[in-house]
């Protein structure tokens, strides 16, 4: 028995290894279609005729497992909920939108084979995401030699400048850089709240709020503010009682923190106020955790925390989106993110720019991405691209929390 | 088409050089690590420096973040061995060292720029190229297993007092297994810098250690074919369970338990891939078969 | 001076939830000389089994924390009958069982991901923050309770092993499990109250931890400083796993504290490192021989 078993899984194992890219394909093709079968099903009626047999295909590099599996799996929700109102409407150019997403998260080297198979394999017209920096980072090369428009809505700046300062011509970042969020913050805080001690708290690893942090660091100095502690901690930590015990000491008004999931923010929170210094001492953060998960996980602990994000989640463009969301998706135990919106407005891009190229050339979509002058977005604004491929027209919204309820403060923009 | 084959090659031919040196340290010497990704993040950044600033080529940076990681090597190496550290204290102490590794690499900005890692490392690690140094890796493991080394090593993991009693210099060969074993994982190191072209201190992490050490396990302790074997199965694994899409690493992680299940000895158990012994397998579970369904016709 | 106090305070708070967890894993190390990597799940389902028992039952907390415990119970007992009894019984070496015990770490973890959510989600009870505070240094009672439970647990379970005849057979198999068996002993009862104990210490640990932070599937990534905490106390030894957690807390919280944050574990694992060198057994452990 025990052999036959093992000569069985072997058999298995040989079998897929040999047809590992065959089976590979058919598995996708069969998955792509069931979506876009159901999609078409909707569509149908309304649309009369879609071509089906040549859809445009969108690929989605998707962070779906994993500690931080919500970033995924709720974008890749919000992407298939607009690509089925596209098919309804029509499709792009008559033809049906299919999503194609792999998951990238169980090794460093999964975003590189992941674009790799959804150029070679999937023959995708457009590449949506990652929304990692580390894994945006090295594609630039690989979708220019495609010739594939990627849009990764990540922040680092290196995601869309090479080295020596050329612009990586096939990505098009869908996020503010973290550099200008940090400086918003820095400018927010100094000018319009008067804050003058500021402590940073960033994760000693990661390249996102490390580079956030250092922004933050310059420029609030530039402006003549002081940076009484510089804290950080490790990559799944829950315990800030050291941490905040430090800070503590140096009497910040507040403490910056671009963290990149909100379990750390959530965690300091809370133990901020257990420790009796929620009155004193107050939060900044970014969109890079801004969740409303967020708020229900740390409650009242957040309160006068205050937040600089790139959309508003409160306006009248996006709440009834995430009420919608959260009601047709509850299985995902999980709200629609910042980060989910980002990619969402990456694929209304791709819209205009399939619908104005008239077709799914990579570099007509390349050109007609870096021509326009604004595309209205669903989440509110215009937005183009500048000469970098840097997002214009994400208005950051400072958003303060008060009572549990994030309460925006209006439009703030430094100037130049 | 091409690319994408090409890339899972080049992962399967980094994954496959790396367990070799962990082979001759877990299935040879008997030690088994949890922190040799320290060692190729080690490897990687120093034949990065190597090769943007001193302008080395391809394979001479890549001996040299090799050389690098087995200076290292020997460095922890010493302490440990002499400690008389093993079992699950060395794997820990391993752990320690790969953190340290870590942390003292993103807080280093001149020349690495610390956290926020070397961006733009050219493209070297060609299919091919890799492959080809891949299979010499193994070559070279395999010769160094069947020589009076690799005996040497086996009576260490076996019976470590009885080698010490005929005159072994346990420290010693200790020391040069692991050496070994970290020089492979730098120059795998060095590879994968060259696929990805972005590395930071995180890209090598506490699971790429566990992945190693499961391909030396699935492969069979003692052997060398079956971890190669083993280590080009996992690495194209999480390709292979796409289909599945989100329950991709729920699979991964049953396939992991059902082969511990199923092969307990690994993959090869100790023997080395061979056509004959494949043909004497199949011999072997055809006449069981056979009898099995002539018990059930009768 | 309360400052210190305070660090000092939350080094212990720390310390204890790893010396929690360490006692679990130590215990079945003693006896089957290997390490369970399958330790985190069992604390994370054993929490969720707490958590749900408030959503959906309305337990009151006691009764919660003991359907966490007993939730964590069943999951250790159901790995080890199904995974490492059978792999036991084929004599495969303990690197092997460990590899299994990563492959149903990343089974469940990621099912948990995948079917309950990866998001977070507070402790639905706010008890385990309440605060004491004496002359500026506060404590929560979670840290208290934790802190006399681990002591409490512990008692119990030397009592357990070394007064009762259960226990006898359990020091017995831990030499040698053949001949264990051949005086009469039920090996395999023993192997399942041993797991089942660990269980229950996981679970505990478990609802300690979401009451003082957050319950989250991939919480169970906090035992491996439990491993840490119970190699540097010196495996297989109660007490050591005990000691090994609070050194461990207590120098993580230091060193954050006063020399760096940044630094903190490369700090912590080099000291940790030094102590191994010249103590390779660990503080508490015995001098044993092993082999893979």
């Amino acid at each position: 028995m025990k052999k036959l078993i093992s000569l069985v899984l072997a058999l298995v194992m040989a079998l897929s290894l040999v047809a590992c890219s065959s089976t590979n394909n058919q598995a996708n093709n069969g998955n792509a279609s069931n979506n876009g079968g159901n999609a078409s099903d909707d569509g149908g009626d309304a649309a009369g005729q879609l071509d089906t047999d040549n859809p445009i295909k969108i690929g989605y590099l998707a962070w779906a497992s994993g500690a931080d599996a919500y970033m995924g799996l709720v974008a890749i929700a919000a992407l298939e909920d607009r690509i089925e109102e596209i098919n309804a409407n029509g499709g792009l150019l008559g033809r049906e939108v299919q999503l194609i997403w792999y998951d990238i998260s169980a090794d460093f080297s999964e975003s590189v084979n992941a674009t790799n198979k959804l150029i070679n394999q999937d023959q995708v017209d457009a590449i949506i995401g990652p929304d990692g920096s580390p894994f945006a980072i090295t594609l630039g090369s690989i979708v220019e030699e495609a010739q594939v428009p990627l849009l990764p809505n990540c922040g680092n700046a290196e995601v869309t400048i090479n080295d020596d300062g050329s612009t990586k011509p096939y990505v098009f970042r869908v996020a503010p850089q973290n550099a200008l969020t940090s400086i918003t913050m820095a400018h927010y805080a100094y000018n319009e709240m008067g804050v003058r001690t500021v402590a940073t708290l960033s994760e000693s690893t990661n390249i996102s709020t490390v580079e956030a942090v250092d922004e933050f660091v310059k420029e609030f100095e530039a402006l003549g503010g002081e940076i009484v502690a510089q804290e950080s901690y490790m990559l799944n930590d829950t315990e800030f009682r050291a941490q905040i015990t430090t800070i503590a000491q140096a009497e910040p008004e507040y403490v910056y923190m671009p963290a990149a999931a909100y379990k750390e923010v959530c965690n300091f929170a809370i133990q901020l106020s257990d420790m009796g210094y929620s009155d004193s001492i107050k939060i900044l953060g970014t969109d890079g955790w801004y969740n409303p998960d967020a708020l229900a996980v740390a409650g009242d602990a957040l309160d006068g925390c205050v937040v600089v994000s790139a959309l508003d989640m409160n306006s009248e463009n996006i709440a009834p989106m995430v009420e919608e969301f959260a009601e047709k998706h509850a299985d995902l135990n999980a709200s629609l993110h910042l980060y989910a919106l980002y990619a969402v407005n990456a694929l209304q891009f791709l819209e205009y720019a399939i619908t104005t190229a008239g077709s799914t050339d990579g570099p007509a979509i390349k050109q007609a991405l870096e021509e326009t002058t604004g595309v209205e977005m669903i989440t509110g604004g215009s937005w183009y691209f500048d000469e970098h491929h840097d997002p214009v027209g994400p208005e950051f919204t400072i958003l303060s929390i008060e009572g549990g309820e994030a309460v925006s403060l209006g439009v703030y923009s430094v100037e130049q | 088409m091409y690319q994408y084959l090409s890339g899972i090659l080049t992962i399967i031919a980094i994954n496959v050089t790396a367990v070799c040196g962990l082979t001759v340290l877990t299935g040879f010497t008997g030690l088994f690590s949890m922190g040799h990704a320290g060692f190729m993040s080690l490897g990687a950044y120093a034949s990065v420096i190597a090769m943007l600033y001193w302008h080395f080529p391809f394979i001479p940076a890549m001996i040299f973040g090799g050389l690098a990681a087995a200076l290292v090597g020997l460095i922890v190496g010493y302490p440990t061995m002499k400690g008389k550290m093993r079992g699950d204290t060395f794997a820990i102490a391993m752990l320690g060292f790969s953190e340290t590794v870590r942390l003292g690499l993103s807080n280093i900005y001149p020349y690495i720029n610390g956290a926020l890692g070397i961006s733009d490392i050219p493209r070297y690690s060609e299919a091919w190229v890799v492959t080809l140094i891949a299979a010499f890796c193994v070559y070279i493991t395999y010769r160094y297993t069947r020589s009076k080394h690799g005996r040497i090593a086996l009576s260490i993991r076996d019976e470590e007092t009885a080698a010490e009693l005929i005159g072994v210099n346990i420290t010693w060969e200790k020391i040069k297994s692991f050496m070994i074993s970290a020089f492979f994982c730098g120059m795998a190191g060095c590879m994968y810098a060259c696929y990805y072209t972005f590395i930071t201190p995180n890209t090598f992490s506490t699971t790429t250690s566990n992945n190693l050490l499961a391909a030396v396990v699935f492969g069979g302790m003692g052997s060398v074919t079956g971890p190669t074997i083993a280590a080009a199965i996992l690495a194209m694994l999480p390709e292979m369970l796409r289909f599945v899409q989100k329950w991709r690493l729920v699979l991964y992680g049953a396939v992991m338990i059902l082969v511990m299940l199923f092969r307990p000895e690994g993959l090869m158990g100790g023997r080395e891939f061979s056509i004959k012994g494949i043909a004497r397998w199949f011999r072997k579970i055809f006449s069981k078969l056979n009898r099995r369904a002539g018990e059930v016709s009768k | 001076m309360t400052v210190f106090i305070q660090q000092i305070i939350t080094g212990l708070s720390i310390g204890s939830i790893y010396a929690l967890l360490a006692v679990g894993y130590a215990l079945i190390y003693s006896i089957f000389n290997f390490s369970n990597f399958a330790f985190g799940v069992i604390m994370m389902v054993g929490t969720f089994g707490a958590v749900y028992a408030i959503n959906w039952a309305g337990a009151p907390l006691p009764i919660a924390i003991l359907a966490g415990m007993l939730v964590a119970a069943a999951i250790s007992l159901v790995v080890e009958v199904s995974t490492y009894r059978p792999m036991r019984r084929k004599n495969a070496p303990r690197l092997y069982l460990m590899i299994a015990g990563i492959g149903i770490n990343m089974f469940i973890e990621n099912l948990a991901i995948q079917t309950l959510g990866s998001s977070v989600k507070p402790f639905p009870s706010d008890w385990g923050r309440e605060i004491l505070n004496v002359g500026g240094v506060s404590i929560a009672f979670a840290d208290l309770l934790s802190g006399g439970l681990s002591l409490v647990m512990l008692a119990c379970l030397w009592l357990f092993i070394y007064r009762t005849k259960t226990g006898l057979g359990i020091r017995a198999s831990s030499y040698d499990v053949n001949t264990t068996g051949l005086m009469g002993v039920n090996v395999d009862m023993v192997s399942l109250v041993v797991f089942a104990i660990s269980g229950l210490t996981a679970g505990l640990s478990g609802v300690f931890y979401g009451m003082k932070y957050t319950v989250y599937p991939s919480m169970g990534i906090v035992s491996n400083k439990a491993f840490v905490a119970a190699v540097i106390g010196g495996l297989g030894s109660l007490p050591g796993a005990v000691l090994g957690g609070i050194l461990l807390g207590l120098l993580e919280t230091m060193v954050s504290a006063y020399v760096s944050s940044l630094l903190r574990d490369m700090i912590a694992y080099l000291v940790m490192i030094v102590i191994l060198v010249f103590i390779p057994n660990g503080i508490m452990g015995k001098s044993v021989k092993e082999k893979l």
